[in-house]
């Protein structure tokens, strides 16, 4: 008997420490992987390739979020959008003196 | 152009790999863009991201990473390659993304502050209370001990318990070994971060998990915990507390978040709880069940049955529902052991009996028990290793077990059992899935999806009257109802203990149709035992 067979004897006792079996399996980390693997462009340079993409992708998670930007106002589809001259990061220190939160501390 | 013509521009690369950089500069260039080059365009959006990659120095074969107590070496301790070229250069970095400022970043999101008082105020706890109603992380033994006990920090109290701040966030630690190609053996391991706080339905989605970085290939480390030290360090940092900004409550709040679960598949988590892996003599994480060797054979896996008889030493026998388990303060106590061992000798003989390498660096993490916050994945266990496994032993493929046994199946019946599930392909509705290809020529193109659908929908329809015996039939028909009782959402106290007596029933049943020699698996893992780990344990309280 492997240690597959032998596995089976613990779920019981996961579920009741660690809860369903959908809160820890494996399938989101797949499919995440997967998207990582596609964004692999460079054969020569892979692995710094993928750093960067990682990167990007977490720095442009991180400013979706903060500046309260939805993936609608990002969209290329539908009418030529206006441009609002906005810059971000001005408005952002603005909003740090207002709320006096230091912005080193964040 | 814009800021947010910026960000439009960044959206077509991160969501489409056809995109490249050069494309990325062209389309720039077409749109009278602001920035002369894409370094510029990039930067520009670190500053608005606030979120500043750190690079750390690496082994060039990604043995370890020249982090805490490694970072003033000049080479790799275990292959003995330089840290640096003749240039001053580093061989090869590790990127590194903080979490602190990603974690702060979602409190400063009104969409998601809100959706990320799920662990608070959206999980229906009530119901969960009274009768042991499964329906969440939340409701785990784990999670609700935790809840009582004061946050330490190697042995200091810090003064507050477990979640008692609505905002604190609970994170899951996941990694997996990825290859980028099909044809070459090559590996890298992202380390994701799981944010439980958010609703089941969301938690999982790409956008919400957290990639803190990427331990590069092409081969797999040697030392993940000089990987981990950057994350474990601000996840100390997290259980102290840091000053964050909550958008809707406009004030400023001390933001806290605990590690309570790490998962992935056996030899990912193996590799993370410095544990010896599936094939160690020791071999399971939440037992102490010995395996055994297959008398008179060269190969050095274990297996585990539950019934020795023919053996001469060793324990008869071991009561599958009560299997000696592991506990957290066993394991620091036998890893403690190890690495405190006089000799290399004996600190080796002991990592063989406890099938532990050395202390890992996650147990800093008083939020974490060792090894029993983790679970065997559930995905990887059944999906990918149980059923292919049993196709193997029904057709008779199955290394070092011959070909007579009473469930094997004739080359043609396994062939027309392939070619009749193979024909309902276009029949099937695309709602229940991907098709699912024929078993008996394209095993090979099966994924853990198409696994799954064989087992609970085909299966039990193409096998029914096929076996020699109407008991192997039975046997499989009875997983794939305790299968379906484990994908349930929700589980009630019942359907756990029907899990734990069912499976009990089914490996019992197993061991006595299949026999003791079973089941062969992957090549072992190659981990030797360090002795790093008190300077680890040091440097990340200074």
């Amino acid at each position: 008997m492997t240690l597959t067979v032998h596995g089976l004897l613990h779920i019981a006792d996961t579920i009741e420490r660690i809860g369903p079996v959908w809160a820890w399996w494996s399938f989101p980390i797949e499919r995440q992987c997967g998207r990582l693997q596609r964004h692999i462009t460079s054969k020569r340079h892979p692995f710094a390739n993928l750093d960067d993409y990682i990167t990007l992708s977490a720095q442009f998670k991180t400013t979706k979020l903060i500046y309260n930007i939805a993936d609608k106002d990002l969209s290329l589809e539908g009418p030529v959008k206006k441009k609002t001259g906005l810059d971000l990061h001005y408005e952002r220190k603005c909003f740090y003196r207002v709320c006096k939160v230091d912005l080193m501390l964040l | 152009m814009d800021d947010f013509d910026l960000l439009r521009l960044f959206s077509l690369k991160i969501n489409d790999p056809a995109v490249t950089d050069k494309l990325l500069a062209q389309i720039g260039q077409l749109s009278r863009c602001d920035f002369d080059t894409l370094y510029q365009m990039k930067k520009r959006l670190e500053e608005l991201s606030e979120l500043m990659a750190e690079s750390y120095d690496c082994c060039v074969k990604s043995c370890i990473a020249f982090t805490g107590p490694h970072s003033k070496l000049k080479a790799c301790p275990r292959c003995r390659k330089p840290r640096y070229r003749r240039n001053g250069q580093p061989m090869k970095t590790y990127r590194y993304l903080p979490l602190i400022p990603q974690l702060v970043a979602y409190f400063l999101n009104r969409e998601l502050n809100e959706r990320m008082r799920y662990r608070s105020e959206g999980h229906p706890k009530v119901k969960a209370d009274k009768n042991g109603h499964m329906t969440d992380v939340f409701d785990g033994s784990h999670y609700l001990g935790l809840l009582e006990k004061e946050v330490t920090i190697n042995g200091h109290g810090l003064g507050h318990t477990y979640f008692s701040d609505h905002h604190d966030v609970a994170l899951g630690l996941a990694t997996d070994g990825v290859n980028p190609w099909r044809r070459r053996k090559s590996t890298f391991w992202p380390i994701l971060l799981y944010n439980f706080n958010l609703p089941p339905e969301e938690r999982s989605h790409d956008d919400n998990a957290i990639c803190i970085g990427e331990v590069p290939g092409p081969e797999k480390p040697k030392d993940m915990d000089s990987f981990l030290y950057p994350v474990v360090q601000e996840l100390l940092k997290l259980s102290v507390g840091v000053q964050a900004y909550d958008v809707i409550e406009e004030e400023i709040f001390i933001l806290r978040a605990y590690l309570i679960t790490i998962f992935g598949d056996i030899p990912a988590v193996s590799m993370l709880l410095r544990m010896k892996g599936h094939n160690a003599r020791s071999p399971c994480r939440l037992c102490t069940i010995q395996g055994i060797r297959i008398p008179n054979s060269r190969t050095t896996t274990h297996y585990v049955p539950l019934c020795r008889k023919n053996l001469h030493t060793g324990q008869k026998y071991y009561d599958p529902a009560n299997l000696p388990p592991r506990t957290h303060e066993q394991f620091i106590a036998q890893a403690h052991e190890i690495q405190s061992a006089e000799t290399n000798a004996q600190s080796e003989r002991l990592a063989t009996e406890y099938g532990i390498n050395g202390i890992p660096l996650l147990s800093v993490l008083d939020s974490l028990s060792l090894p029993l916050s983790t679970g065997y994945e559930f995905m990887h266990l059944v999906f990918e290793n149980l059923i292919p496994n049993l196709a193997l032993l029904w057709s008779g493929n199955f290394k070092g077990l011959d070909n007579n046994q009473p469930f094997v199946f004739n080359k043609t019946v396994w062939d027309a059992i392939g070619a009749a599930a193979a024909a309902s392909r276009s029949t099937m509705p695309s709602s229940y899935g991907a098709p699912v290809p024929n078993i008996a020529t394209d095993r090979s193109t099966f994924s853990a999806e198409t696994w799954s659908q064989w087992a609970l929908f085909v299966g039990p329809i193409v096998l029914n009257g096929r076996f020699s015996d109407k008991r192997y039939y039975n046997h499989f028909c009875d997983l794939v109802g305790l299968i379906n009782l484990c994908l349930k959402f929700e589980f009630s106290k019942e359907d756990v203990s029907k899990i734990r007596e069912g499976f009990i029933r089914w490996v019992k049943k197993y061991e006595e149709y299949v026999g003791i020699s079973s089941l062969p698996t992957s090549t072992p893992t190659d981990q030797k035992a360090g002795t790093i780990i008190n300077t680890y344990q040091t440097g990340s309280h200074a």
